[in-house]
């Protein structure tokens, strides 16, 4: 049991610590709704409540289509990753065919090297392939660590599904496709969720590759547009505020609806057989 | 419908470990035969032998009459119910049970009328929305069950499944597994390492130690007729009292430490004793055939009391003498402690009788024991094989 002024110190520390962190959100949030160009001083705190700054982001900002763009780039890559790393891990954790610990290696290896270090072969690569400032530019790098990772996590969660499941289901007459489809994929299902949140956050949010891979403007994804937007507005405070929120929001929707199953995967992942 | 038969089956695993070797069983189409042996004597791996989940390294396994020795499991129609029941746990309880079904595109009606039956047999008929994971352990254990008999399979496994409930609820299912048993009415093999759990549900008992088939038999034959020292250390409790005895070369004295027998009556029972005049080898008497002394020139095996467990219907006496005990070498295995029948446990290095509830005996005292000779047992003490 924790003693009173235990209990007391603690809520004020927590209290601290969501003030520091809160005061940055609230402030841009309340900024974003600042009428365009009410404001060129500086941050202000609830001065008014419009979406002018939303709509001048949205259409002259050209926010619109960094958001269109940064879709297609994350759902792509969550949707390929997912698949592609399920299958990968199942073959790696279950099936084991000759070379398969190698690939595994090689994944952790993929999603372990910082993006700083692999940004520069990958822009060679594609400028060699054609495919600067491209959708490929876009997806491909970011798939091929997205799968990296998704490999390493999904191949924990189908080691923690009891071997007697499948072996049950094997007597029970389940062909490998069954055993896969009806018992294995069900329960690694939590963890397959949270690869699918963790994915879609880190291409949602990426920045370095897509400022290398892709330097024209008419593919740009929102972060690279929010930069380049805070060049050209940078005393628009209500505009560049309402940018940013736009860039944030799916993120933060995402968050909030997986929530359960990604605190809960976290911790399904986590228990390595 | 039909038998299982194991001709020199064998099992080496990839790193070179002997988990079975060389057992020969048939179980015949019908017969609850249980396989009893100390954990890690190689139980589990021969039943996943038989459901084809371990690849036989040697000896042949038939199902019926046909050979299944390299078939798949799904070819070979066998139900297996596992040791923590393997349920699982995103589906619903009448899923789990209709789940062989839906595999073999039983049509829903059909399967549906089929579950409600199997439900109805395991008393899970109103659980069946449930989820396991909202169940107790004693109605998973019902739901493994149902899920192994709702497709009425030719060959029906059973690894350790009561293993993981309380000890009263292990005695009710005892009885609730033989009545699906016999219900069902196919060839079971039921593995357990509790030989009481053995002797009371099977119609024949396989004891399997290190790997290999030690006797196979009826529960009263094992228990009368041990083929050998592991089985008669394993089976009865408390266990068989085992001693190093001497024949005289005249062959008409036992000497079981300082204590003289007369011979004659074992001589009777077991001819085989003859050849052991003037040697040594190891008596085997069962705590029961024991009897306190009421007559001080009646040979008997002296000794000094050292605990008395009362049982309420009757007294275990533990006392010592001057004989040599003898332990049948079994291999160590991790949780031996466990599989120790109960009087090793307890008190020194000694006999254990079983007398009648009124003997008037206390620790501490001297007592002589007469032996019920006609009922010894008689062990070589090289080979461990029963003297006949
Ligand atoms: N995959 C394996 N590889 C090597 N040895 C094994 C393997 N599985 C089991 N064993 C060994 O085989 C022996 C028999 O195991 P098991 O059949 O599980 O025993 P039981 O079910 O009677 O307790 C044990 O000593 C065990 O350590
Ligand atoms: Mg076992």
């Amino acid at each position: 049991m924790l003693s009173r002024t235990e209990r007391t110190l603690s809520s004020i520390i927590l209290l601290v610590v969501a003030i520091i962190t809160l005061y940055p959100i609230v402030v841009l949030v309340t900024t974003a709704f600042d009428k365009v160009g009410g404001n060129n001083s500086g941050i202000s705190f609830f001065k008014s409540l419009s979406f002018s700054s939303f709509s001048y982001a949205w259409t002259q900002g050209g926010f619109s289509q960094y958001t269109l763009h940064t879709a297609i780039m994350t759902v792509s890559v969550v949707v390929l990753s997912v698949i592609i790393a399920v299958l990968a891990a199942y073959a790696v954790a279950l099936l084991k065919p000759i070379g398969s610990r190698l690939l595994f290696y090689a994944a952790i290896l993929g999603f372990m090297l910082p993006v700083e270090v692999l940004v520069t072969p990958w822009f060679y690569e594609l400028r060699s392939l054609g495919w600067l400032n491209t959708y490929a530019a876009l997806i491909v790098p970011q798939l091929a660590q997205s799968i990296a990772f998704g490999i390493f996590w999904m191949n924990s969660a189908f080691l923690s599904v009891p071997k007697e499941l499948t072996e049950a289901s094997v007597l029970d007459g389940a062909t490998r496709i069954d055993v896969f489809r009806l018992v294995l994929l069900p329960n690694v299902m939590p963890a397959v969720k949270t690869m699918s949140a963790l994915v879609f956050l880190w291409t949602w949010n990426a920045f370095l590759l897509p400022l290398v891979l892709v330097s024209n403007p008419s593919l740009f994804v929102v972060t690279e547009g929010l930069a380049n937007f805070q060049g050209a507005h940078f005393n628009n405070y209500g505009a560049l505020a309402a940018g940013a929120v736009l860039a944030a929001l799916p993120v933060v929707v995402v968050y909030l609806a997986s929530q359960r199953s990604f605190i809960s995967g976290m911790f399904a992942g986590s228990t390595v057989g | 419908m039909s038998s299982i038969t194991l001709q020199n089956a064998t099992k080496i695993y990839p790193n070179g470990f002997k988990a079975v070797e060389d057992v020969n069983l048939e179980i015949a189409d019908g017969e609850l035969m249980v396989l009893v042996g100390p954990s890690g004597c190689g139980k589990t791996t021969l039943m996943r032998m038989i459901a084809g989940l371990e690849t036989v390294s040697g000896g042949k396994i038939l199902i019926g009459d046909k050979d299944v020795t390299s078939a798949a499991p799904k070819e070979r129609d066998v139900a297996m119910v596992f040791q923590n029941y393997a349920l699982y746990p995103h589906m619903t309880i009448g899923e789990n049970i209709g789940f062989p079904l839906r595999l073999r595109r039983v049509s829903k009606q059909e399967s549906k009328a089929k579950i409600a039956t199997a439900a109805g047999i395991l008393g899970l008929t109103s659980v069946l929305d449930r989820r396991p994971g909202q169940l107790s352990g004693g109605q998973r254990q019902r739901v493994a069950m149902g899920r192994a008999i709702v497709r009425e399979p030719a060959v029906f496994l059973m690894d350790e499944p009561l293993s993981n409930l309380d000890a009263k609820l292990r005695v009710e299912m005892r009885a609730e597994i033989l009545r699906i048993q016999r219900r069902v009415n196919v060839a079971t093999v039921y593995v357990t390492h509790d030989q009481t759990e053995a002797m009371t549900m099977g119609d024949r008992v396989a004891v399997l130690e290190s790997g290999c088939l030690q006797q196979c038999a009826s529960p009263q034959t094992l228990y009368d007729e041990p083929a050998n020292l592991i089985v008669a250390a394993f089976i009865g409790s408390p266990s068989m009292n085992l001693f190093e005895a001497q024949l005289s070369s005249d062959g008409q004295n036992l000497k079981v430490g300082s204590n003289l027998l007369a011979a004659d009556a074992a001589l009777k029972r077991t001819p085989g004793l003859r050849a052991y005049a003037g040697k040594t080898f190891v008596i085997g008497l069962r705590p029961e055939d024991m009897a306190l002394a009421t007559d001080p020139n009646v040979p008997a095996i002296a000794g000094e009391v050292d605990l008395i467990e009362a049982l309420g219907s009757e007294l275990l006496v533990h006392f010592s003498s001057d004989a040599k005990r003898t332990r049948p070498v079994v291999a160590a295995s991790a949780d031996s402690e466990e599989n120790l029948p109960e009087a090793e446990v307890s008190a020194k290095d000694g006999w254990v009788a079983r007398l009648g509830a009124r003997t008037a005996v206390k620790p501490g005292e001297q007592v002589r024991m007469v032996p019920d000779l006609t009922r010894l047992h008689c062990f070589d003490p090289v080979s461990g094989d029963a003297i006949r």
